[in-house]
């Protein structure tokens, strides 16, 4: 042992990085292992010559970067950083040769594991995290403890006081700390960093566009690159209601929706154009929840600014056209910021003009016949149009319909009706092309918006950040009672996730049922499914089943641990909080809570230092109080000042008491200075203070 | 808590940005688990100056002794301590020494600690401090238990010259080195031990000195500064210091004239030693 490492804070530091690096062994290179082990094993050899020392190091980091580029890992890969990363502290563990050094391995140590655990299963992770803590601690004592006070048993036993003492204020910065979500990136757009700084230069063509087919935005899905950042005055909506309308198509040719040529002229676009500030309000039928934000709409060579459904009001430099879009005046060819406010709840509109109405109805020939007929179908059988709406939400939410991200379908004119009715699986871009199809054939006008659902919200912020992974398309029916209204199909489809929980198609089915719309004077998406209640109840049902096998107690912390270490996020912590007693919880009272329970804790912690109440020696305290008197006459004896110095300058002071003090002080002098401390004379010192104290 | 002084070190530092980093990480990846790491880690870190007071806490002094020393010689200070609460104290410096004092439960310990000096003259009391970065090495926490007491400082002595022997009959006395005991009288701090009567002490229990006629002594001397003229300030005071020692070395009655000081002749070690103060608190060159 003690050749092979030449100090124990030498040997521990590499039992910590061999341990952070575990995990993320599987990306190292295969030859760039052994050669680092290899250098590990001779870092005696190789660190006993400078020359030979510095030439090894450059070879063997020259190898990793070679290693890494060979490897065709892109250079800002988890992998390649974390090679790296490896590489460079493994290095410099060979080289050190300090206490301080070892001390910056094993910081570094620290930071290698965290990004490890990312490769671990959760309950690993937490574990092997928990670990790195202790460790770390241990070894910094071990390095401080350079005479060797503490022999392993005395040093386990203080890392464990450590972290057990750690453990309260950790569980307090745990539930109260604000919950702050990434990426980072998210962060820094908030904040007011340029949207475009995140998006990369290969995703800058992706986005909305003028036509739409099948697998399109299912494509975006796969991208996170940021479409708008949009800060809400007071409360962010929830996210399943937030619908930023783009482009709105009416034309369909069987495999591709499309926009009219020319859409964006400008003389297009200002024709029926929504002119004035309650141009919008005045053509809805009903309205709800209203909200107001203001948004920075990234870059996109369109002219679509995504608001919110449904857009009410002005904003320069912008205009609500006939189809209710929020449209720039100019192509959005820079960084675009706009304020309005949106009704989250609508129904209504403008009246299409007969041309128009042709459009939303048409159903383009020889495509697709089962479709027309299922939806020729409801028109014959239901002569309400809402009727129509409710027997199709009934059709989707019995039937086992799948959202998928690809589609096996091959685009076609029939590629609706197998989807429909064969494979029952497919993209939103099937769903939602299959929704506007049934019921025009039912006789329901619609036409289908592209545009994005829900965003990214930035935890205990009024902050939401709308990517391409979150494009969406959903369809409008006209009505002739309420106008536009939206028509969400997707809420009704069981998601593909949900298929791989084991108890859940019951629940789900039962969960789908209430959803069902049971009046017709109800805004439709008022009654659409929530996608939480389902879950929600698909847990209980699982927690359910669980209390019933034998290993309900286990299966249960696991669950605890899931729900309240794992998957503690902002949501749950200001639930938790509200049910505490807080009204509102935003950052600044997170943070005062955290501080509050900090320093709750630093009460007690004092409090556990003066539980070993000092026993001071007798005669300090008997000269402290001695002391103490004369400090009222203002003749204290100082720290510095030998007490036959004080004796002197209290007999010039009060002659009177001198031949007592000199009594007191010649005794203290022989206990102190004089090796005269025994019993007898403590005794008197003690005696004779008390005497002289009560004179005074 | 004014006698405590709380900051933290590099590593201590470098263990911040720690936390932040990992912070950032889990920012990033939305990651739980990494919280956990940073907050236990955190909790650590503001434990440490727990720790670190709680290692300065209980500890009292009982007495500080020190001799006096010459300019350049070191301070030797004996400091008395006694734990009061029952717990180790591991890896404490005193006025920021590099050497590590550790005081175990209950024990009562001296501590030596040595002290440079580089100047003649007085060293005013100082605040006794003693500091700990145990057990972390995140803080470095600062406890003033006392103060050291002020000392002064002889300047060193140089031998330049040999002792110029000034004798000026009105003025020395002769010494008393006789044939003739004259009597005996009470010892004094500074008498000569080799002139005690060690058989009147066991006769009286006290101590006693044999005092003679002092007829024919060895004449007294005056160590002058003018004596020491065409050498530096310093040197002058340096070899003055020299010749007081030499004299109280070799037993010789002696008187020291320095620039409006005079001290008349005296033998005893009381003298030599207010000779030596004189010295050293003599006004720097540059006041003058």
């Amino acid at each position: 042992m003690n050749r092979f490492f030449s100090s124990r804070a030498q040997g521990i530091s590499l039992f910590l990085l061999l341990l952070s690096i575990l995990p993320s062994i599987g990306l190292l290179p295969t030859l760039l292992l052994p050669v680092l082990l290899l250098l590990v094993v001779l870092h005696n050899q190789v660190r006993s010559r400078s020359g030979l020392r510095w030439i090894t190091l450059a070879i063997v980091l020259v190898l990793a970067v070679g290693l890494i580029h060979y490897s065709a890992a892109r250079w800002l890969s988890a992998e390649a950083i974390i090679t790296i990363l490896i590489s460079v502290l493994l290095l410099k563990w060979v080289e050190s040769d300090s206490d301080r050094e070892y001390r910056i391995v094993t910081l570094a140590s620290v930071l290698i594991a965290a990004l490890s655990s990312l490769y671990l299963p959760s309950l690993p992770a937490l574990a092997y995290l928990l670990l790195i803590g202790f460790l770390t601690l241990a070894c910094l004592l071990l390095i401080n403890d350079s005479e060797r006070k503490l022999n392993v048993a005395g040093l386990a036993k203080k890392s464990v006081a450590i972290s057990l003492m750690a453990l309260p204020i950790t569980i307090v910065l745990f539930i109260t700390m604000p919950r702050v979500q990434g990426p980072l990136w998210d962060l820094g757009i908030a904040i007011g960093l340029p949207i475009e700084l995140a998006i990369d230069q290969d995703a800058r063509d992706i986005g909305l566009k003028g036509t739409l087919k099948a697998g399109q935005v299912s494509r975006l899905k796969k991208s996170d690159a940021p479409v708008l950042v949009a800060e809400f005055s007071g409360t962010v909506p929830y996210k399943s209601r937030m619908y930023w309308r783009g482009p709105v198509f009416s034309d369909y040719d069987g495999t591709v929706w499309s926009l009219p040529q020319n859409w964006d002229k400008r003389s297009n676009l200002l024709k029926g154009a929504y002119r004035g500030r309650d141009a919008v309000d005045e053509t809805l039928t009903s309205k709800r929840d209203r909200v107001h934000y203001e948004a920075r709409v990234s870059p996109h060579a369109g002219h679509w600014l995504y608001s919110l459904d449904m857009p009410s009001g002005q904003t320069p430099e912008a205009l609500i056209s006939k189809d209710m879009q929020l449209l720039g005046i100019r192509k959005i060819s820079w960084e675009f910021k706009y304020d309005i406010y949106a009704w989250l709840e609508y129904t209504g509109g403008r009246r299409p003009s007969a041309k128009a109405f042709s459009a939303y109805l048409s159903f383009p020939e020889g495509t697709n016949p089962r479709l027309k007929a299922f939806g020729e179908a409801l028109l014959i059988d239901h002569d309400n149009p809402r009727e129509r709406i409710d027997a199709f939400y009934t059709h989707l939410a019995s039937s086992d319909y799948k959202m998928t991200l690809t589609s096996d379908i091959e685009e076609g004119m029939y590629s609706l009706d197998r989807y429909f009715f064969d494979d029952k699986a497919g993209t939103i871009e099937h769903l939602a092309s299959s929704t506007a199809m049934v019921l025009r054939a039912a006789g329901i006008p619609t036409r289908l918006i592209t545009g994005y659902r829900g965003g990214s919200l930035i935890a205990l912020t009024d902050f939401v950040i709308v990517k391409q992974e979150h494009a969406h398309v959903w369809v409008e029916a006209w009505t002739d009672d309420k106008g536009w209204q939206r028509i969400e199909a997707k809420d009704l489809v069981v998601p593909p996730e949900r298929k791989n929980l084991s108890t859940q198609t019951v629940s789900q089915k039962q969960a789908a049922k209430p959803v069902m719309p049971k009046s017709s004077n109800s805004a439709v998406n008022a009654e659409s499914p929530k996608p939480v209640e389902q879950k929600q109840q698909v847990k209980a049902e699982q927690s359910k089943s669980t209390n019933t096998s034998g290993w309900g107690w286990l299966k249960k912390l696991s669950s605890g641990m899931e729900t309240w270490v794992l998957n503690y996020n902002p949501d749950r912590q200001v639930e938790l909080l509200k049910k505490s007693g807080l009204r509102k919880v935003d950052w600044k009272n997170l943070l005062g809570i955290s501080v509050i329970g900090l320093l709750s804790l630093a009460c007690v912690y004092a409090l556990f230092l003066q539980v070993r109440q000092s026993k001071i020696d007798p005669v300090s305290r008997a000269f402290q109080r001695l002391n103490k008197r004369f400090d009222k006459l203002q003749l204290a004896c100082g720290d510095h000042e030998c007490p036959s110095e004080w004796l002197v300058r209290v007999k010039a002071a009060e002659p009177e008491l001198y031949p007592v003090l000199r009594q007191i002080i010649e005794c203290y002098c022989a206990i102190r200075f004089e090796g005269q401390d025994s019993s007898e004379n403590r005794e008197r010192f003690v005696k004779d203070v008390k005497r002289l104290v009560a004179m005074i | 808590m004014k006698n405590w002084r709380i900051l933290p070190t590099g590593l201590g530092i470098g263990f911040m940005l720690m936390i932040l980093l990992l912070f950032l990480i889990a920012i990033n990846f939305s990651n739980n688990l990494i919280f956990t790491l940073s907050f236990f880690l955190s909790a650590a870190f503001l434990l440490s100056v727990w720790f670190c007071v709680r290692n300065l806490s209980h500890i009292e002094v009982l007495n500080i002794r020190v001799k006096p020393v010459h300019c350049g010689e070191k301070l030797h200070y004996q400091i008395s301590v006694k734990e009061l609460a029952g717990s180790d104290h591991l890896y404490l410096q005193v006025m920021g020494g590099s050497q590590f004092y550790h005081l175990d439960a209950g024990e009562e310990r001296i501590w030596q600690v040595d002290i440079e000096t580089d100047r003649r003259g007085p060293y005013n009391a100082r605040p006794l401090v003693i500091s700990c970065i145990w057990p972390l090495g995140l803080f470095v926490v600062k406890r003033s238990i006392g103060s050291l007491p002020e000392v002064l400082v002889y300047p060193a002595a140089e031998s330049i010259l040999d002792i110029k022997e000034v004798q000026l009959g009105r003025e020395a006395h002769s010494q008393s080195e006789a044939e003739e005991l004259d009597g005996l009288r009470e010892y004094q701090a500074g008498d000569n031990i080799k002139r005690i009567d060690w058989r009147a002490m066991a006769r009286r229990q006290q101590l006693q000195v044999k005092h003679f006629d002092g007829a024919d002594g060895d004449p007294s001397l005056w160590l002058e500064w003018q004596a020491t003229q065409g050498m530096d300030y310093e040197q002058r005071i340096g070899c003055l210091c020299h010749w007081v020692l030499e004299c109280q070395q070799s037993g010789r009655e002696f008187g020291l004239r320095l620039p409006d000081i005079e001290i008349k002749p005296q033998r005893n070690g009381q003298h030599a030693q207010l000779c030596l103060s004189e010295l050293a608190v003599m006004p720097e060159e540059s006041r003058l």
